[in-house]
C-alpha cells in the first residue's frame, strides 16, 4: 500500500519495535482486555498494511479499538499519535459496520450522524466577532447556555451549526474525501477569525477547515473574561470529567475549573483527572464501530466518577452520552455550560 | 487444529480467533532474537488458533478440553517476555489471558491485594497507589506487563532488595491444571503446613498450569522517598560496601551500582562529566524517619567505611526519573535504520551470584560477552544480605548484516550463560528461562534437579501440553 500518509507511517515502524510500554495507558485495553486495543497493535497493522503482509479487508477489524483519547501519548518518549495512525489505517481498511455506514449515509446527506436535521443556530444580536460552531452532538440547551454565557462575557458571537458534521468524525471512520467535503462546508460558514468549537471533537477539524483562523475551546475563552462572569448560588460540589481532547488534545486542565470555582462550585477530582482523565468510551467513532468496547471503557470511568459520589459534570457532550449509559451513575453527567449558566447571575435592572 | 476441534473450542471459551490479521501479534514475544528475526524477514509463524478465555471457569473448560484432545496450549500475557517463554508452538492454541483483568480485592486489614493475571502491572500499582498501598513492584517493564505474566516468570521490580521479588509478595496463589483442576492455595501469612506447593508454579512459565489468581503482599504507600547518588571506587569497593549495607540492619529498597563502563554512559548520556569510578544510587522510603533513618545509616556506610563520594540527590532522583527510560528507548537503536544503523545486536542478561562468587561472576561473564559483542554494560541492580544481581547491556553494530547479528547474539548468549553458572552464579535472576535458557537449565539445577523438575512435570501434565518445549521440558521441538 503505497498511499498512506508518511508521518503516520514512520511513526508506526518506529512503534512496532517499542516493547508496547504505553499498554497501561490505554482505556479501551485496561476495561477490555484486548489484545487489539493494545496500542502496539496499531503500529503493526500499519506497517503490516503498508508491507503487504495484511489486505484491507482483513485488517479492518484491527483498526476498531481505540478511542482516540491521546492517553498513550502521554508516558511515550516520542510522542507517537497513534490515533492518527488508526485514522491511516482505517483509510485503506476501514471498518464498516451498519452503524458507521449508516452514520456515514446520514452525514454525506447533511443530517448529523444520528440522522437527525443539524441543530438551529440560536438568534444572536450582532454581526458576531467570534463564530461558535455546534457539533453534531450539542443539544439545543447546551447551546444556549454557551451562547448566554459568551453575552454575559461581553462576546459578539454567532452560532453556526456544521452541516450534519464537521468532518471529524468522518475522518474518523475512514472516510477521509467525505471528510475533506464536509470541512470544506465548515470552512464556508467560519466568517471570523476566531472560531469557537463547542464539542472539543471537532477542533482539530476546524483547524482543518480554517487554518488562518484561531480555534479555541469555550472555556478557554470564557476564563479569559472571567472578570465579567458574575455567579451565584448555593454551594454545591461536582466531580469533573475532563474530556480527553480537551485535556490532552488541547492542554486545558485549569479553565474549567477555574470557572467552577468562580461559580461556587467546588470539585472532587476522580482516580484519574486532568491529563490523565480516563476516556468515556467515546472518541474516534467507537461507539459506532463497537458499541461493547465503548461501554466497557465507559463504566471503568463511571465507576470512578461515581466513586467520589458527587454529581458528574462534563464539557463535552459525546462523553456525557457515553458516561450515561453506564449502569454505575444515576444520571447523564450534566453539562458544564448549562451548570454554569445556571449559576449567572442575573443582570441588575 | 481442525474445524470440528474448532467448534469445540468456541464453545467452551468466548473468544477464539485464527485470521492471519488476529494472530499475527501473538507471533513473538519480546525475546530480542525473535525481533531480530522479525526484523530480518524470517518472522515465526503465528499461532494458527488464539484463545482468550475471560474468566477461570473458561479457562478450566480450555484446559480440559485440551487435555481430552491432545491440544497443546501456550500461556500468552503481554507478550513482552524476553526469553521466549511466550513463542507459538506449533499445532498448539495460545491463549490470551489478558481478558482476566480484574483486581478482585484489596483487604486493607491484612494488607493483601487478590488479582488475576491479565492485569497490567502498572494499572495494578495506579489502584493501589490510589488508596494508599503499594506492591513494591517495579520492574521496568511495569507499564506494559501483566502480574500473571511476571508470576509465571519469577520477576523482580526495582525496589526489591526491601520489597522482595515478586514470588516473596504471593501469599495465596490459583492454578488451573493441565487437566482442569484448580490448585488453590488461599492467602496465609506463612505456613509449615508441608511443601509451599505456591513456589512450584512460580517460575514455571506455564509448564505446569496457568495462573489463575494471585493474593500479593501490599505496603502503606511511602510517605517519603529520598534518592541519592555516591560514587565509589570501583567494583569491587562498591560490591563490599553494599553488603556491609544490607548487613547494618537496614533496607534501602533502591540499590544500585555501576560499573566503569555503565556509569560513563550515565553521565556521558546526559552531557556531564564522566568521573572516574563507579556510580552508586541509594532509594530509601517509608515513613520520612524511616527513611531518613535508613538514607543517614547508608551515608555513613558508604562514605565513612568505603571511602565514597557523596553526589547528593541529583543521580539518585535522575535515576527515578528515568528508570523506565531504556525500555522506551528500546525502538531507537533495534529499529531498521536506528542509531547504530540496520541490524544492531541488543539485549540484557540478568545474572546472580552470593557475594563471595559475584566478582568472579561480574569479570567472568563481562569479559565472555565481550569477546562477542561491540559495547557491554553493567550494573547491580537488585541486592541482597546474601548477594546480588548484575544486570548486563550487550550490543553490537552489524553495518546491516543480520546474519552476523544473530551469530554474535548467540555467541555472546552461550558464553555468558556458561562462565556465569561456571562461576558459582545463577544463569537467571528475573526473567525466566523460555526457550533462551532451556539449553543451560540442567548445568544450574544439575542433574537430579532436572530430573525431579521433569518428574513433576509428568505427574501434572503426562501429555506434554503445558507450554511444551519451555524450560526445555518436553513436548515438540521449538526451533526459534
Amino acid at each position: 500500500v503505497t498511499d498512506l500518509p508518511t508521518a503516520p507511517l514512520e511513526a508506526a515502524r518506529h512503534g512496532a519495535y517499542c516493547p508496547k510500554m504505553c499498554t497501561f495507558a490505554c482505556p479501551v485495553h485496561t476495561a477490555t482486555g484486548r489484545e487489539d486495543a493494545v496500542p502496539w497493535t496499531f503500529h503493526v497493522t500499519l506497517t503490516s498494511l503498508a508491507a503487504g503482509r495484511l489486505a484491507g479487508d482483513g485488517a479492518a477489524d484491527r483498526t476498531v479499538a481505540c478511542t482516540g483519547c491521546l492517553a498513550c501519548r502521554e508516558p511515550c518518549a516520542f510522542d507517537q499519535d497513534v490515533p492518527a495512525q488508526v485514522r491511516a489505517a482505517r483509510q485503506v481498511a476501514p471498518p464498516r459496520p451498519p452503524t458507521a455506514v449508516a452514520a456515514l449515509d446520514h452525514i454525506a446527506a447533511g443530517r448529523r450522524p444520528d440522522g437527525t436535521d443539524p441543530a438551529a443556530p440560536p438568534a444572536t444580536a450582532g454581526s458576531g466577532t467570534v463564530t461558535v460552531v455546534i457539533g453534531c452532538h450539542d443539544t439545543d440547551t447546551e447551546v444556549l447556555a454557551a451562547a448566554r454565557l459568551l453575552a454575559a462575557a461581553g462576546l459578539d458571537a454567532t452560532f453556526v451549526a456544521a452541516p450534519g458534521c464537521c468532518g471529524q468524525l468522518a475522518d474518523d471512520l475512514g472516510a477521509a474525501d467525505l471528510a475533506a467535503d464536509r470541512q470544506a462546508a465548515t470552512g464556508a460558514l467560519l466568517a471570523t477569525d476566531t472560531v469557537i468549537g463547542l464539542d472539543p471533537h471537532c477542533l482539530p477539524s476546524l483547524r482543518t477547515s480554517r487554518p488562518d483562523a484561531t480555534v479555541r475551546d469555550l472555556w478557554s475563552v470564557l476564563v479569559d473574561r472571567l472578570d465579567r462572569l458574575a455567579f451565584a448560588g448555593e454551594a454545591q460540589t461536582v466531580t469533573y470529567h475532563d474530556p480527553c481532547l480537551l485535556a490532552r488534545g488541547e492542554d486545558v486542565v485549569s479553565a474549567p475549573r477555574q470557572l467552577l470555582a468562580a461559580a461556587g462550585v467546588t470539585v472532587a477530582e476522580p482516580e484519574q483527572h486532568g491529563a490523565a482523565t480516563r476516556c468515556s468510551g467515546a472518541g474516534l467513532g467507537l461507539p459506532l464501530l463497537d458499541p461493547t468496547a465503548a461501554a466497557a471503557t465507559g463504566q471503568h470511568r463511571a465507576a470512578q466518577l461515581a466513586a467520589t459520589t458527587a454529581r458528574p459534570v462534563t464539557a463535552c457532550r459525546r462523553a456525557a452520552a457515553q458516561l450515561g449509559t453506564s449502569p454505575t451513575l444515576d444520571d447523564v453527567p450534566a453539562d458544564l455550560a448549562v451548570l454554569l449558566a445556571d449559576r449567572l447571575r442575573p443582570a441588575t435592572p | 487444529v481442525d474445524a470440528a476441534l474448532l467448534t469445540e473450542l468456541s464453545a467452551v471459551v468466548s473468544h477464539v480467533v485464527t485470521s492471519p490479521a488476529a494472530t499475527a501479534t501473538y507471533a513473538s514475544d519480546w525475546w530480542p532474537r525473535l525481533l531480530m528475526q522479525r526484523r530480518a524477514g524470517n518472522p515465526l509463524a503465528p499461532p494458527e488458533v488464539v484463545a482468550a478465555p475471560v474468566d477461570r471457569g473458561e479457562v478450566v473448560a480450555l484446559a480440559r478440553w485440551s487435555s481430552r484432545r491432545g491440544v497443546p496450549l501456550v500461556p500468552f500475557g503481554a507478550g513482552t517476555g524476553v526469553c521466549g517463554g511466550a513463542a507459538p508452538v506449533d499445532g498448539a492454541v495460545t491463549v490470551d489471558l489478558k481478558r482476566l483483568n480484574r483486581i478482585l480485592d484489596l483487604d486493607e486489614e491484612s494488607g493483601i491485594v487478590t488479582v488475576e493475571p491479565g492485569v497490567i502491572a502498572q494499572t495494578l500499582e495506579d489502584h493501589l497507589a490510589h488508596r494508599g498501598w503499594t506492591l513494591g513492584h517495579f520492574p521496568s517493564s511495569i507499564h506494559c506487563s501483566t502480574m500473571g505474566g511476571f508470576l509465571a516468570i519469577r520477576s523482580a521490580g526495582q525496589a526489591s532488595t526491601l520489597y522482595g521479588k515478586l514470588e516473596d509478595m504471593v501469599v495465596g496463589l490459583e492454578v488451573v491444571l493441565p487437566d482442569g483442576a484448580v490448585f488453590t492455595a488461599p492467602p496465609q501469612p506463612q505456613s509449615s503446613a508441608g511443601p509451599d506447593l505456591k513456589r512450584l508454579f512460580l517460575g514455571s512459565e506455564g509448564t505446569l498450569g496457568i495462573i489463575t489468581r494471585a493474593h500479593l503482599q501490599v505496603r502503606p504507600r511511602p510517605e517519603a522517598t529520598l534518592d541519592r547518588g555516591f560514587l565509589v571506587a570501583d567494583m569491587p569497593t562498591g560490591l563490599r560496601a553494599i553488603r556491609d549495607v544490607l548487613r547494618a540492619g537496614v533496607t534501602p529498597p533502591v540499590v544500585r551500582l555501576y560499573d566503569e563502563t555503565d556509569t560513563a554512559v550515565v553521565f556521558g548520556g546526559q552531557g556531564l562529566a564522566v568521573p572516574e569510578g563507579c556510580l552508586l544510587i541509594t532509594g530509601c522510603e517509608g515513613r520520612p524517619d524511616v527513611a531518613g533513618f535508613t538514607e543517614q545509616v547508608v551515608g555513613d556506610i558508604l562514605v565513612t567505611a568505603h571511602g565514597a563520594k557523596d553526589l547528593g540527590r541529583e543521580p539518585g532522583e535522575h535515576w527515578r526519573a528515568h528508570r523506565h527510560g531504556m525500555s522506551y528507548r528500546f525502538a531507537e537503536y533495534f529499529k531498521p535504520g536506528g542509531t547504530f544503523g540496520d541490524a544492531v545486536t541488543l539485549d540484557t542478561m540478568e545474572v546472580a551470584g552470593t557475594w563471595s562468587r559475584l566478582p568472579d561472576v561480574y569479570t567472568g561473564v563481562r569479559a565472555a560477552l565481550q569477546e562477542h559483542v561491540d559495547l557491554v554494560l553493567a550494573h547491580v541492580s537488585h541486592a541482597y544480605p546474601t548477594g546480588a544481581c548484575i544486570y548486563f547491556t550487550l550490543g553490537a553494530v552489524n553495518d546491516g548484516d543480520e546474519t552476523q547479528a544473530l551469530a554474535r547474539y548467540d555467541a555472546a548468549w552461550d558464553a555468558g550463560q556458561r562462565v556465569a553458572l561456571a562461576a558459582g552464579g545463577t544463569g537467571s535472576h528475573h526473567h525466566g528461562v523460555g526457550l533462551l535458557r532451556a539449553p543451560y537449565l540442567e548445568a544450574e539445577l544439575g542433574g537430579v534437579g532436572l530430573d525431579v523438575l521433569r518428574r513433576i512435570k509428568a505427574a501434572l501434565d503426562p501429555d506434554g501440553l503445558a507450554n511444551p518445549g519451555k524450560l526445555g521440558l518436553g513436548g515438540r521441538p521449538v526451533t526459534p
